[in-house]
This record gives C-alpha cells, sequence and structure tokens, in this order.
C-alpha cells in the first residue's frame, strides 16, 4: 500500500500537471482570438446604434416594496412581472397596469431570487433558508391573507441565488446556490433530478451566483460562479460540466443566453460584461468601462440583459448605471441610470419582456421602473 | 507525517489522511485527463473570426422594438405601453 508520503508526492505531482494542461489551454486558446466582435464589425463598417436623447424613456414606476428589490422575472405571454424584495414580499404585477395582483409574505425574508413558470401559475423564490419556495397563484390565502406554500424544495447546503423554470416544462426548474452546485428539480414531486456540480469534478469551486437555461436547447443551461469562470451543464449528464469559461477575474453576477442560444454573455465584480461563444468556448468580446476620472473603485456589474434582437446589451452596475451597449460595435450609446426619472439606487435586476418590447428594472430604491422605445422607429 | 505503516494510535490518523489524499488525487487526474480532451478539442477548433459573420449577420437581421432603427415586421403592440391611460381606477397603490 502506497505510503501518505508516496501520495502526497503523487498529489504534488497531479497538481502540477493540471496545472500545466491549463497553461497550455490558455495558450492555445489565446492563439485562436485573432480578432473580436468589435474589431471584426468596424472592419465590416456596420453602422452604429444611435438614440436621441428621448427615445428610450421610463413609461411605468411600480411601486409597492418596501424594501431594496433583489430579483425579477417577466411571464412568458401576458405583460406580468414577479418581484423579490428586502421587505420580505413577492410582488407579482400587471405591467401594462401597474396594477399588483398579488402579494406574497414569505417565510423567510432574505430572499435572493424569484422566477414565473411558463404557464404564469405558479412563480418560485429562494434565498438564504437554501430552499426554493413554489407558491400557486390560484390557491386560495389563508386567514391573515397569506398564500400557502405550494411546494418546497430542499436539497441546497447554501444559499439559492437564482432559479429558473425550465421553458415549456412546468413540472423543471433549476436553482444555482452557494453551496457551489447547481440542482435540477421535479417540482411535482419536490424531488432533486440532477446535482451539478459539488461532489464530481469539473464542478464550480465557489458560490454559484447565476443561471441562464439554452431556451432553443432546454437540456443545456449556463451558471456563473464566485470562482470567475462560467460552465455549461447538459441535465442529462450531471457527472461532469461540458465546457468552462475562463476570463473574469472576479465573481460572476450575471449570466445570460444570447437570442441566438449559441452564444452567451456575463457581468462581473471585475466591472466588465464578455460575450463567449457556447460551442468553441471562446471569449468574443470583453465590454469594459472607462476608467473613472476620479479614480475610484470600477463598479461592479449586478445584472445583465439582451435586448430581442442581442444587438443591445443592458448592464445595471453597483453604482446606479444602467448602460446600453451596442454589443457588435461594443460602444455604450446610453446611460438609463442618468436620463429622466429613473432610478435614485444600484439597479440590482433587469429583464426583457417576452416580445422585447419593454425592458424592467429594479433597484435597491425600492421601485420597479418599465422603458420603452417612445421615439421615431425607422423599420428597415 | 511518518512514512510506512505507523504503530499505535498513529494508525487511525494515517488511514484517514491516505484516504483523503487518495480521494484527491483521483479528483486530480480525473481533472487531467478532462484537460486533455478539451487539449484535443481546441487542436479541432476555429479561430473567433469564423465565427463572427454569422453573429453580425443574426444580430441585424432580427426585428428588435427597441432599436431606433430595425428590420420588420413591426408589431403594433410594440407600442401598447404608450397607448391610453393607465387603468388607475383599479390601481390599489399602496406600501407593504
Amino acid at each position: 500500500m502506497a505510503s501518505v508520503a508516496e501520495l502526497k508526492d503523487n498529489h504534488a505531482k497531479a497538481t502540477a500537471e493540471v496545472n500545466s494542461l491549463r497553461e497550455r489551454l490558455r495558450k492555445r486558446r489565446q492563439m485562436l482570438l485573432d480578432t473580436d466582435v468589435e474589431r471584426y464589425s468596424k472592419a465590416q463598417g456596420r453602422a452604429p446604434v444611435s438614440f436621441n436623447p428621448t427615445d428610450l424613456v421610463c413609461c411605468r414606476t411600480l411601486q409597492g416594496h418596501s424594501g431594496k428589490v433583489y430579483s425579477l422575472d417577466w411571464t412568458p405571454e401576458k405583460n406580468w412581472i414577479v418581484s423579490a424584495s428586502q421587505d420580505g414580499r413577492l410582488i407579482v404585477w400587471n405591467a401594462l397596469t401597474s396594477q399588483k395582483t398579488h402579494a406574497i409574505k414569505l417565510h423567510c425574508p432574505w430572499v435572493m431570487t424569484c422566477a414565473f413558470a411558463p404557464n404564469g401559475q405558479s412563480v418560485a423564490c429562494g434565498g438564504l433558508d437554501s430552499a426554493c419556495s413554489i407558491f400557486n397563484l390560484n390557491s386560495q390565502a389563508d386567514r391573515d391573507g397569506n398564500l400557502p406554500v405550494s411546494r418546497m424544495l430542499t436539497g441546497h447546503k447554501g444559499y439559492v441565488s437564482s432559479c429558473q423554470y425550465v421553458p415549456d416544462q412546468e413540472t423543471h426548474l433549476i436553482t444555482s446556490s452557494g453551496d457551489q452546485t447547481c440542482i435540477l428539480w421535479d417540482v411535482t414531486t419536490a424531488q432533486r433530478i440532477s446535482i451539478f456540480g459539488g461532489e464530481f469534478p469539473s464542478g464550480h469551486t465557489g458560490d454559484v451566483l447565476s443561471l441562464s437555461i439554452n431556451s432553443s436547447n432546454t437540456n443545456m443551461f449556463v451558471s456563473g460562479s464566485c470562482d470567475a469562470t462560467v460552465r455549461l451543464w447538459d441535465t442529462r449528464i450531471a457527472s461532469r460540466a461540458v465546457r468552462t469559461y475562463h476570463g473574469h477575474e472576479g465573481d460572476i453576477n450575471s449570466v445570460k443566453f444570447f437570442p441566438d442560444s449559441q452564444r452567451f454573455g456575463t457581468g462581473s465584480d471585475d466591472g466588465t460584461c464578455r460575450l463567449f461563444d457556447m460551442r468553441t468556448g471562446h471569449q468574443l468580446q470583453v465590454y469594459s468601462r472607462e476608467p473613472d476620472r476620479n479614480d475610484n473603485e470600477l463598479p461592479t456589474v449586478t445584472s445583465i440583459a439582451f435586448s430581442i434582437s442581442g444587438r443591445l446589451l443592458f448592464a445595471g452596475y453597483s453604482n446606479g448605471d444602467c448602460y446600453v451597449w451596442d454589443t457588435l460595435l461594443a460602444e455604450v450609446v446610453l446611460n438609463l441610470g442618468t436620463l429622466q426619472n429613473s432610478h435614485e439606487g444600484r439597479i440590482s435586476c433587469l429583464g426583457l419582456s417576452s416580445d422585447g418590447s419593454a425592458l424592467c428594472t429594479g433597484s435597491w430604491d425600492k421601485n420597479l421602473k418599465i422603458w420603452a422605445f417612445s421615439g421615431h422607429r425607422k423599420i428597415v | 507525517m511518518q512514512a510506512g505503516s505507523g504503530g499505535g494510535g498513529g494508525d487511525a490518523g494515517d488511514t484517514r489522511g491516505r484516504h483523503r489524499i487518495r480521494a484527491e488525487l483521483k479528483k486530480l487526474e480525473q481533472e487531467a485527463r478532462f484537460l486533455e480532451e478539451e487539449l484535443e478539442e481546441l487542436e479541432k477548433t476555429d479561430k473567433v473570426s469564423a465565427a463572427l459573420q454569422e453573429l453580425v449577420v443574426t444580430t441585424e437581421s432580427k426585428a428588435d422594438p427597441l432599436l431606433p432603427v430595425t428590420p420588420g415586421p413591426a408589431c403594433q403592440s410594440w407600442d401598447r405601453w404608450f397607448e391610453g391611460p393607465q387603468d388607475l381606477r383599479r390601481c390599489k397603490c399602496w406600501f407593504l
């Protein structure tokens, strides 16, 4: 039997081999980065996006939360939004009329994420209780006027940072957690179907903060983590990540698939957003802010969303900015944070309506706002 | 730590240490195999530029209600956010 000393020696050699392979991968990938989206698009002479000052306006302010808004999600159809707040409640809004249709008091007020079921009949939320709670919006309120929990998804060993229903599958939901794993759940039985990461190699080595499911191939999803990587998972193969994406230098707070489902965007504590190619693993573009003139610390990216074509990338930052990036030319074309009637605090969450006609932003100022295009639209 | 099989109370500690190191070693060996596979796959992968034409074309060909210049077809419901008054009578604005 190998002695402990021999095992330690083998361990050191294996560590050195892994580090060497990682370095070779990094160098090989660097050689394949012959251009990026910005240089390619400019060489092709693509016309920039140009907004007039009153093109994108705040057309609704949804007031009702008494604490910071942390998360929001639209229904796939209709104009409903669910939001989660530090006040320990979920609110369901009709975004068109600004009407509140439900206010759900949560058992655990430390909520971090919420999501709408594909049929719009249920909402899910999770947070520091390490569980994901499901509420059926059609169920009867109790004597205190509170909606009962219809299912509790328990099993994570850390906080639930993000949750998303699998598109077109009312019964499946994926969560990400501070325990470094993601879980695919059967909502009907409240059972874990698969665990991604944790015991197996190729899992995240830090808290998982965000996830995004591929709408064209719902077996695939990506997760962003405090280990500064994004990992691609196939829900049918939980034992290993399909691919790991390197580049960021800080926690990845937000990850979203690009509308063509072949790429995804990220937002990080390193202050940048990035665009990655899912299939090849290439980093296609970095979206970096100009450094602050006063040399203040670079604001972090809290949340991102793409417009329905992918031409615009909306990015919320910790200093209250909400940049609108032209994704092809890598230029900031608007800052919603400085427009009239904008939020008075950090924008913590963003989401597009399903037809792409409206952006909803949620903020630490306790409000949600709806933004839409009110200018002259030229159809080509 | 002493090499080889120790005597007395050192045995339990050695066994636990051995198990732990062996498990970590297994993980490292598995990770090395994954990295080698990835390196092989990368040898057959195209450069970044190969994927960009498709990206630019698909991005510019999709109708987008938030763009000032966009391909069609436009949809009337895009402008529903600016049509008619909000239903303020039924809006029960309250603070929690």
